[in-house]
């Protein structure tokens, strides 16, 4: 039986790769003494899959896991029952049964994004322009990558082809920014890239935070 | 708090930045409001070392478990994060409450091996408080240490303000207690410590003097205030059942060293190993009961979800219900996923059926320590092992099915000849040969021997506290003889780096007199001198130059038996008269046998105990 599992990753959590992350659940399900499935074989290990890795620095109150139970546990018990073993940034939100047969990365189309930013002397009206470009006409971008050889190369790649949604507005006194990206195997476009086209465009970022909301289907719905 | 924007721009581009934020499971937040004394446990090394440290594990959850006191975690950040530390001017802080050190009321450094002191420096330097205890102000915290190199502390007596000698369970409480009290009635530094001097296993080195013979030995030690006691001696627990254990343990994000559930089974040694100094300063032996060890075990799997459990002590095969024990653990955690190693285990003493059903073992193969390659040379340093107790479970772990194996030796011991170092490649041919002079049918696997050999450091409180220890010349010579002579595929040679041991040499039997040269060293950078990568020798070398220091005097030279010794003012139970004469039977390659057989009257009996040592068979 599996079951889909939607969980946070927030304050200094942050900071924790996802090979981390993913041994810490393993570690939780243990304790919280939930019959988890094991793989067979001289060393055995718990059947568990995860979603797209988040990059490191990017908090999230919208992670998903999969894990394959022995036991029949009532969704609502395996909440309750994980969450007195996890800490405060990280708590499970929700968990169903799954009757659909993909696999978490294959249902994942779309990552929904909340940018905090604190500018230095703000054109308000200047960002919106560059938004519009952005998901418009599209700026083109370059980064390094390691192709098959192992060698560095540079890749350019245009946000319009990545971005499906962008949106400024103002806060008490700070900028928010929410944007949708299309979810990608390759992740060519990362939630940072973004901010270094702002600040590249001519605005002077002081601090930002970034949240990742949610995965979303291909009908831009919550996976869970 | 320290400037947490500051510090969050940053992070990432450190290297492993989940070091240097806490937020673990199981780790204590407290309301500052609440308490009255800010404690900061200090590791002068990487979190993933310092977080392996079981003694770090105690400390932290028993002074948590007092209400009033908030015990946090720093560690030395690693060279990446020293320089954005110092470039942005982020002070180093406490781990949970990302207050900055210079706030606490005690920063405490467990000191577990001489080459992280430059990391102590660093670490007071990072948090603006300043080394030498002399320029510290009032406000300032207290700066204590702990650990095996307390038992010599003189060479940081100029740094540290009061050290804490043996086991600390009981007397940091004791000392947290004392703190209160002076507080609630007007706190003087100068005042508490003085009456910190009147607790058992206090030493506070600003209230004494050494003067030196022309010979640089040294003449005298001179008490300057009538608070301080002549002869600071060591603390034990008596009841290691009794004693507190903690019942969860902080469980790391990232990977560390020991990632697992570490449970120490019993204190002391008997063995009375000649190089060893925890074998003689930890004595005597104080086992924990089955049921007691069951029960932590319990809940420290409960607590933290590990798969491994791992029982040590300085000779694991040594405690006395080791089948009952394993045996419980077995059969309770086998069929949940959680397997059991034991580190430091003699196969000489050892059921190899118990040893069967470890899997963990059998994965990352296992180890010997023969320590000398001549039975002479094992005699000198009493390590009681004759060349069948050494090749018989060899010979029975091959007909198990292991095929590798870890041969460790030191080089460089007392009296040692080239003949003693080329019986360390004579001993593992012999090892090989068992391997192959099996039935063909029953060769399997591919063996894989692999010798590495340290180089011996003489250490406080042990027969060879007077030796002189080889010179670097003599190492490699002798390293590079074993390299050129182990030949073969199936054996495979590698040693300690003679540079390093030297340095640990000249700081483990130092005194006073080291503590410019170790400043020196700091200031031109040295830091994390027990990782090779980033240890700079030269640089050290330079520090002892311009300080006129000269570290030979330390690690090469032999002593007289009757010469004051800069740690004879601590009291470990052993005594003199015990050390002196175990140092003659070396001398004469005589050796002593393990003292649960029959007692030596090694002096923790009377001192310490009050009576005989309870383990020994025939008393
Ligand atoms: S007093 Fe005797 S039995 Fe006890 S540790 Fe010393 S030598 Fe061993």
């Amino acid at each position: 039986m599996s079951l889909i599992v939607k969980y946070t990753k927030t304050g200094n959590l942050k900071y924790i790769s996802h090979l981390d992350v993913l041994r810490f659940i393993q570690r939780a399900v243990k304790r919280a003494g939930i019959d988890a499935k094991y793989s067979e074989g001289f060393n055995p290990h718990m059947k568990t899959s995860f979603g797209f890795p988040l990059s490191l620095g990017i908090e999230s109150i919208g992670e998903y896991f999969e894990i394959e139970l022995n036991e029949d546990i009532k969704p609502d018990d395996f909440v309750n029952r994980m969450n007195v073993v996890m800490p405060k940034e990280m708590q499970i939100l929700k968990a169903a049964y799954s009757e659909d047969s993909r696999s978490l990365m294959a249902r994942s189309s779309y990552t929904e994004y909340l940018f905090n930013v604190e500018f230095v002397n703000l054109d308000f009206n200047k960002l919106n322009e560059l938004i519009k470009e952005i998901i418009e006409t599209g700026i083109v971008f370059s980064k390094q990558k390691k192709n098959k050889k192992n060698k560095i190369i540079t890749k350019e790649y245009n946000t319009k082809d990545f971005i499906t949604y962008l949106n400024a507005f103002e806060k008490t006194g700070k900028t928010v920014i929410e944007a949708i990206f299309i979810t990608t195997e390759t992740g060519s476009m990362k939630a940072d890239d973004l901010i270094k086209i702002i600040s590249d465009s001519g605005f002077n970022i002081d601090y930002y935070t970034i949240l990742k909301v949610d995965t979303l289907d291909e009908n831009r719905k919550s996976l869970l | 708090m320290i400037n947490i924007k500051k510090l969050d721009r940053e992070l990432l581009s450190v290297e492993k930045p989940a070091r240097y934020v806490g937020s673990e499971l199981n780790s204590v937040i407290k309301n500052k409001e609440d308490v009255s004394i800010r404690f900061a446990f200090a590791f002068p090394d990487v979190y993933e070392v310092g977080m392996s440290h079981t003694g770090l594990h105690i400390l932290y959850h028993l002074l948590n478990s007092k209400d009033n006191i908030w015990c946090e975690r720093v560690f030395a950040p690693w060279t990446d994060m020293e320089k954005v530390m110092r470039k942005n001017d982020i002070p180093l802080y406490g781990l949970e409450s990302k207050d900055e050190l210079k706030k606490f009321d005690f920063v405490g450094f467990t000191l577990q091996y001489e080459m992280s002191y430059t990391n102590v420096l660093n670490m007071l330097n990072l948090a603006d408080i300043p080394i030498r205890s002399k320029d510290r102000t009032e406000d300032m915290p207290i700066v204590i240490a702990g650990g095996p190199c307390a038992y010599n502390p003189e060479p940081l007596y100029e740094v540290v303000d009061l050290f804490t000698i043996g086991e600390s369970e009981e007397l940091i409480l004791e000392l947290m207690e004392l703190y209160e009290k002076e507080k609630i009635s007007g706190f003087n530094k100068l005042s508490f410590l003085e009456k910190a001097a009147h607790i058992e296993g206090v030493y506070v080195p600003r209230f004494y003097e050494e003067t030196y013979n022309d010979d640089g030995t040294i003449k005298e030690r001179k008490i300057l205030n009538s608070n301080a006691k002549e002869v600071i001696t060591k603390r034990i627990i008596k009841d290691l059942d009794k004693s507190f254990y903690p019942e969860k343990s902080i469980l790391p994000y990232i990977d560390v060293v020991h990632d697992r559930v570490v449970l120490e089974v019993f204190r002391g040694c008997t063995r009375g190993c000649r190089f060893c100094q925890a074998g003689m300063v930890y004595r005597p032996v104080r086992e924990k009961s089955p049921d007691t060890l069951v029960n932590q075990v319990e809940s420290l799997i409960n607590s933290t979800g590990h798969d491994e459990i791992s029982l040590t002590s300085l000779s694991t095969g040594d405690y006395s219900c080791l089948p009952d024990l394993t045996l419980q653990l077995l059969d309770k955690y086998e069929n949940k996923n959680v397997s059991i190693s034991l580190p430091s285990l003699r196969l000489d003493s050892m059921t190899f059926d118990i040893i069967e059903r470890l899997q963990e073992v059998r994965k990352s193969g296992l180890t010997f320590a023969p320590e000398a390659g001549t039975q002479r040379m094992r005699d000198v340093i009493n390590k009681n092992l004759t060349e069948e107790q050494i090749l018989g479970p060899v010979e029975t772990a091959f007909n198990l099915g292991w095929s590798t194996v870890k041969l460790y030796f030191m080089i460089g011991l007392p009296g040692e000849t080239m003949e003693d170092v080329m019986g360390i490649k004579e001993l593992s041919y012999k090892v090989k040969d068992k391997f192959f002079q099996r039935p063909k049918e029953e060769i399997k696997g591919n063996l894989k021997i692999n010798v590495s050999a340290s180089c011996f450091v003489p250490k406080p409180f042990t027969p060879f506290q007077w030796v002189k220890q080889d010179s670097m010349d003599e190492f490699y010579d002798k390293a590079k003889s074993l390299q050129k002579e182990i030949k073969d595929k199936k054996v495979s040679f590698s040693y300690h780096e003679p540079k390093l041991s030297y340095l640990e040499a000249v700081f483990a039997r130092g005194d006073r007199r080291l503590s410019d040269a170790l400043i020196k060293a700091f200031e031109k950078g040295c830091r994390f001198d027990g990782w090779y990568d980033v240890f700079d020798f030269n640089k050290w070398m330079e520090a002892f130059e311009e300080t006129d220091t000269v570290p030979d005097f330390f690690a090469k030279r032999e002593r007289e038996l009757t010469e004051v010794l800069p740690w004879d003012f601590i009291d470990t139970g052993i005594t003199k008269k015990f050390l002196i004469s175990e140092y003659n039977n070396a001398m004469k390659a005589l050796t002593t046998s393990d003292c649960r057989q029959q007692c030596y009257n090694c002096g923790v009996n009377h001192k310490l105990i009050g009576g005989a040592c309870p383990h020994v068979i025939n008393s």
